[in-house]
């Protein structure tokens, strides 16, 4: 079988470069913009997402995770007796001050508790023991910290709010909207760093329901003993926390600005160079007429053509995405591209190059086969 | 002729015939382009007949509606009036579809400008032109006895850019015979050829079309053909004058 669709995209090598290049470009950007999106939004809430409380209860009307406010810490006594409450504990995050070995001050979000283990926190140690930090001035780093505060080892110190600070532990992928670098602590250590602020406060109360026990039923007894509280599941108060960033920011307008302009540089630049070069094949496309073929033979050309510069076009951009991932990593950003944006992507693509071959359908249904007589 | 036309199908299928019937048959054929007062005619009550194996030149200074009367027995045009038979199939109210048919499996076309896919080889244009008419499995065999029989076997796998010009409209003769078609069509077949390579271009169309028996019309402004016409019609302001 002869595939002249192929053999043309081939034999007109410049010119669909340039269409695949317009296909790549869009379909790289939509990528690429989705996925620090989502990386975006996973970070704004991937502290509750990988803890294992079932509800949180947060001040009220409460924006995010990280702007936390405070509270009375003698709650969780009240919340701990509530029928169908197996554990509560107090969670508080703040912001303190970290001196560097260069002798400059950062802020650094501390998570505090008494105990992280059955709260699953951190989710991912790459060094120490998390049950050591009730025993002493100890915190755990996040490795992403290094961008922000430079190399640091285990059993490094570290002053934090004018005290000595050991790192007894190195944790990955505690990352938070706001970029700055997270640590764990035992929480009578922070509440000493802050004590006007924070003794006896708390920002959040993490609830474990009992085994069986209904969570709305739960949930309405403890609004009913903590009516200026907020008692949200994970789901409610991950999506409120993302939602916040995304109206509060812009980034969410501004994502569906990029894809969209994107896309729309994509057709043009596709739709363009199909459409020139269609109209460059006129004639070649008159003898498929004279020949005896129909309309549908060139409209399967062109499909033909408009399909493989998709699939060309959107797998360049797959690679380029993939490649730019280690190259983002230091900065702090991460792609995050789940299956569902690939596949919609893709079809996104492929309905793109063949709506913009389908301009030319119309010139090519109107195409008079006598132009093959024509010098 | 009139009921020659209409009857024309069931003429090409009789056994009992005595005489073949005509591969191209016209019957008062009229063009005309264009309304009320720019109305043009530019084929007037043409009326011919072309029997297998036939050789018709087609004379006549520009503009006479030469080619229009091509593009209608080509059937890549439908007559304003008059009947049109191509190898026995009545077309003068065929829809595109119907036309698209009979080009494919009766026409075969040489053009002035070759129209050669210049991404394809010689071996490709030719089996691409079977793949239309239908051919699937057997397209390249046939191509390459058909660019065999026009003398470029060892051309096969050129592209057109890389051939000369009379070797290229050797080519777009292979493609128009490689599917056998009972009519073959020529537009200027030699008009962008040193005389060399018009005569050896016009001598393979002889002989093909009498080793084969395709009717051969060839619209030309070149004298040499005459020589190797049947027969020759002139064609002045949409008439057939000789």
């Amino acid at each position: 079988m002869v595939d002249l669709a192929l053999k043309m995209l081939l034999h007109d090598r410049v010119r669909t470069a340039i269409t695949v290049l317009g296909v790549t470009f869009a379909v790289s950007l939509v990528l690429v913009q989705t996925g620090l999106f989502l990386g975006a939004m996973r970070n704004a809430s991937a502290v509750i997402d990988h803890s294992s409380a079932d509800l949180w209860i947060t001040a009220h009307d409460a924006a995010n995770v990280d702007f936390a406010q405070i509270g009375p810490a003698s709650i969780v006594e009240r919340v701990r007796a509530v029928r169908g409450v197996a554990r509560a504990d107090n969670l508080l995050v703040g912001f303190i001050l970290i001196s560097l070995p260069t002798g400059s001050q950062e802020f650094l979000e501390v998570y505090a508790m008494e105990d992280f283990r059955p709260w699953g926190f951190p989710w991912h140690v790459l060094e120490g023991n998390i049950d050591d930090l009730r025993r002493g001035p100890f915190f755990f780093l996040d490795e992403s910290a290094t961008r922000r505060y430079g190399p640091f080892r285990v059993g490094d110190i570290r002053e934090l709010m004018g005290r000595r600070f050991e790192i007894i532990g190195r944790t990955a992928e505690a990352l938070s909207f706001t970029t700055t670098p997270i640590a764990f602590m035992d929480i009578r250590r922070l509440r000493s760093l802050q004590p006007n602020l924070l003794q006896g406060q708390t920002h959040y109360v993490l609830v474990r329901l009992a085994p069986g026990a209904d969570v709305e039923a739960v949930r309405a007894q403890l609004r009913v003993l903590l009516p200026y509280h907020d008692v949200l599941t994970r789901a409610e108060w991950s999506e409120r926390s993302r939602r916040y960033w995304i109206v509060s920011t812009g980034l969410g307008l501004n994502m569906y600005v990029t894809v969209l302009l994107g896309a729309l540089v994509g057709v043009v630049i596709v739709a363009q160079t199909l459409y020139g070069a269609t109209m460059e094949h006129l004639r070649e496309f008159g003898t498929v007429k004279a020949i005896g073929g129909g309309n549908r033979d060139i409209y399967a050309i062109l499909g033909k053509q408009a399909v493989i510069v998709a699939v060309v076009g959107f797998l360049i951009a797959e690679l380029s995405a993939w490649l730019m991932r280690p190259t983002l990593k230091p900065y702090g950003l991460t792609l995050v591209l789940p299956a569902s944006v690939h596949i919609a992507t893709g079809i996104s693509a492929l309905a793109l190059c063949l709506g913009a071959a389908a301009i030319s359908f119309r010139k090519v249904a109107r195409l008079d086969p006598a132009l093959v007589f024509r010098s | 002729m009139s009921s020659l036309l209409r009857e024309a199908p069931a003429i090409l299928s009789s056994a009992t015939h005595a005489a073949p019937a005509p591969a191209v048959l016209a019957e008062d054929v009229t063009k005309r382009y264009g309304e009320g007062v720019h109305v043009v005619d530019a084929v007037r009550g043409v009326s011919l007949a072309i029997d297998p194996g036939e050789i018709v030149a087609l004379e006549g200074p520009s503009g006479s509606g030469k080619t229009t009367l091509l593009s209608i027995l080509g059937c890549i045009l439908t007559p304003t009036s008059g009947r049109v038979a191509i190898a026995g199939r009545c077309v003068e109210s065929a829809g595109p579809a119907e036309l698209a048919a009979v080009r494919r499996r009766s026409i075969g076309f040489v053009f002035q400008q070759y129209n050669l896919f210049p991404a394809l080889t010689a071996l490709e244009n030719v089996a691409y032109a079977l793949q239309v008419k239908g051919a699937r499995r057997d397209a390249r065999p046939r191509a390459k006895a058909a660019l065999e029989a026009v003398g470029l076997g060892d051309r096969m796998h050129f592209l057109p850019r890389d051939l000369s010009g009379g070797q290229k409209q050797r080519v777009a003769l292979a493609r128009a015979i490689a599917g056998n078609p009972p009519v073959v069509l020529a537009d200027e077949p030699t008009a962008n050829l040193d005389s060399a390579s018009a005569r050896r271009v016009l001598e393979l169309l002889r002989q093909l079309a009498h080793d084969r028996g395709h009717a051969l019309l060839i619209v030309t402004h070149d004298v040499a053909v005459r020589a190797f016409a049947d027969r020759v019609l002139v064609m002045r302001d949409g008439r057939l004058v000789a």
